[in-house]
């Protein structure tokens, strides 16, 4: 799809603009090719000019100036005279960036940023990315698998399944109320069959379901044997009766794997 | 056949077969004292060759630079119906035995051929001119400079340069700046083995051209035309173009090196500085 908005592939129809500009049309045969649209591309490996510096890898779609200017930016200014094979993951990664955004776009396209990060450094970078697009001016299309990077750093989110558009919303809004069995596992809640009337399906997030090991009053539960105990420091996440539970670890202490349980929620939302 | 005994065929062998692939080159540099070879080289017939080989061959290198690099980027780069088909025709010459190569432009350019009466008509004559020399040294060495271009052209990540229309670059400017600096090192080993292979033509070159001294006799000619009557300067064009062998095997590797350094993955030997986020 990024490929599609930059100008590198063409779909069968539809349109694509910006404001008034627009760069692709089916129906009228518009077709630019990617140096007529004002994209800035960040490619998920980067793809960096091995036999360029640093500096001429920026500056290759703007001026010397701009460039220098972005690499004070992006805090690699020392790197100006290195070639890409010689840098880390991270460094590359903000090359990549300072390089489309040199070209003063109208719109950036990142493909999967993080994907080649190790998971160290992704957290670190995540968060610089983060703050890094509040202050772009120009908006920003990201496209990733991972859901902590898409509730992280976008402000609206679209999930798209086997090439249909499932749900846009904020962040917030997929959390809370996600449209599909789908959307619902992509930000992280359980999906509940068989528990509520009439065949609902549910949808709650881990933190909103807790274990106990006697018959809970709660609105909705599910019995099971707990399977899995996993702490993650403050927090353990606890798997029972086929759900994912995610409880203060004090109150995990007293569970043991194998034994009886229940899985109690009273938030839920409906799905479908 | 017990361990030991294989170990002797297996070396005698062997020892036979390098005996006989470098004797030969070792006699051509015994049997003509070696400071009389400049003197051999002087002779006007050598001279001539020396001349006739040069100027044709470095045209024919140019035309195969000019028209073989945009064919080779084409075949690396577009993928279309018949693109096997079209990459076998290129690489026809290289199997084709050079005297039917000779014969082969005859029947398209020489008199009576597919377009020699429509050259004829325009004043234009080609066998057997010097034109046809370098029509021949083209046709054969041709195929080396553009199977290896495809090889260089193919072995660019295609998201360099997609990186670089997105970044505004026209395709002349991506082609210039980056598809060309990154096959650089693969076409020049192309370059390097299509000019050998061309200064070595002899087959096509005799039939299509003939050996008319100082106007389409090369060296290789030289060679044959000298057996009978002067054998030593035979020799002596017989060692100049074995050090010229040399210095092209010599220059192919050293570039196999620098393509080596300059490859568009990260190196997995090179040093890279420490992950720093």
């Amino acid at each position: 799809m990024l490929r599609a908005v930059a100008g590198l592939l063409h779909p069968d129809a539809g349109r694509i603009a910006l404001d008034d500009d627009v760069w692709f049309d089916a129906a009228r045969r518009v077709r630019l090719p990617p140096e007529r649209r004002a994209v800035g591309l960040v490619f998920q490996d980067h793809a960096l000019f091995p036999h360029l510096t640093v500096l001429r890898n920026v500056a290759f779609g703007g001026t010397p100036e701009r460039a220098r200017e972005l690499l004070e930016r992006f805090g690699i200014a020392p790197l100006a005279d290195e070639r890409p094979p010689r840098l880390s993951g991270g460094e590359r990664q903000r090359v990549a960036l300072a390089r489309a955004l040199a070209r003063d776009p109208g719109v950036l396209l990142l493909d999967e940023p993080l994907s080649a990060l190790d998971a160290h450094t992704r957290a670190v970078v995540r968060g610089e990315l983060a703050a890094m697009l509040r202050e772009l001016t120009i908006p920003a299309l990201l496209v990733t698998h991972d859901h902590r990077d898409a509730l992280a750093l976008a402000d609206r989110i679209g999930v798209i399944v086997e090439g249909r558009l499932r749900q846009v919303g904020t962040p917030a809004e997929l959390l809370r109320a996600p449209a599909d069995p789908f959307v619902a596992t992509f930000t992280g809640a359980n999906v509940v069959r068989g528990v509520a009337p009439g065949g609902a399906v549910l949808a709650v997030q881990p933190w909103d379901v807790r274990v106990t090991l006697v018959e809970p009053s709660a609105k909705w539960s599910v019995p099971g044997l707990i399977e899995a105990i996993e702490d993650e420091g403050p927090r353990a996440r606890v798997r029972v009766g086929g759900l994912v539970a995610e409880v203060p670890t004090s109150d995990a202490t007293h569970l043991v794997i194998g034994a009886r349980a229940w899985a109690a929620f009273d938030d839920a939302h409906v799905i479908g | 056949m017990r361990g030991r005994a294989f170990d002797v065929v297996v070396i005698a062998s062997a020892a036979l077969a390098l005996a006989f692939l470098t004797l030969p080159l070792i006699a051509l540099f015994t049997q003509v004292p070696l400071t009389d070879v400049p003197d051999l080289l002087g002779d006007p017939v050598v001279t001539d060759a020396i001349k006739v080989t040069l100027k044709t061959n470095l045209i024919a290198d140019a035309l195969i630079l000019l028209l073989g690099t945009p064919t080779a980027f084409l075949l690396a780069r577009r993928r279309f119906r018949g693109r096997t088909f079209i990459i076998t025709l290129v690489e026809l010459p290289l199997v084709l035995p050079p005297a039917v190569a000779g014969i082969a432009l005859l029947a398209a350019f020489g008199r009576g051929g597919l377009f020699g009466d429509a050259l004829a008509n325009a004043g234009i004559i080609l066998p057997f001119t010097q034109w046809a020399v370098v029509l021949a040294v083209a046709f054969v060495a041709a195929p080396f400079y553009v199977r290896q271009g495809i090889a260089a052209f193919a072995a660019v990540d295609p998201q360099l340069p997609a990186a670089a229309r997105t970044l505004g670059a026209s395709p002349w400017r991506t082609f210039r700046r980056i598809d060309l600096p990154l096959a650089a090192s693969g076409l020049a080993a192309g370059a390097v083995l299509a000019f050998a292979r061309g200064v070595g033509e002899f087959g096509a070159t005799i039939v299509f051209a003939g050996s008319v001294r100082g106007e389409t006799q090369t060296l290789t000619l030289g060679i044959y035309d000298q057996l009978e009557s002067n054998f030593d300067a035979a020799l002596a064009i017989g060692i100049l173009l074995v050090a010229l062998s040399g210095a092209v095997l010599l220059g192919v590797k050293m570039l196999a090196t620098w393509r080596s350094s300059t490859s568009t993955s990260p190196s997995p030997f090179g040093p890279t500085r420490s992950a720093s986020a």
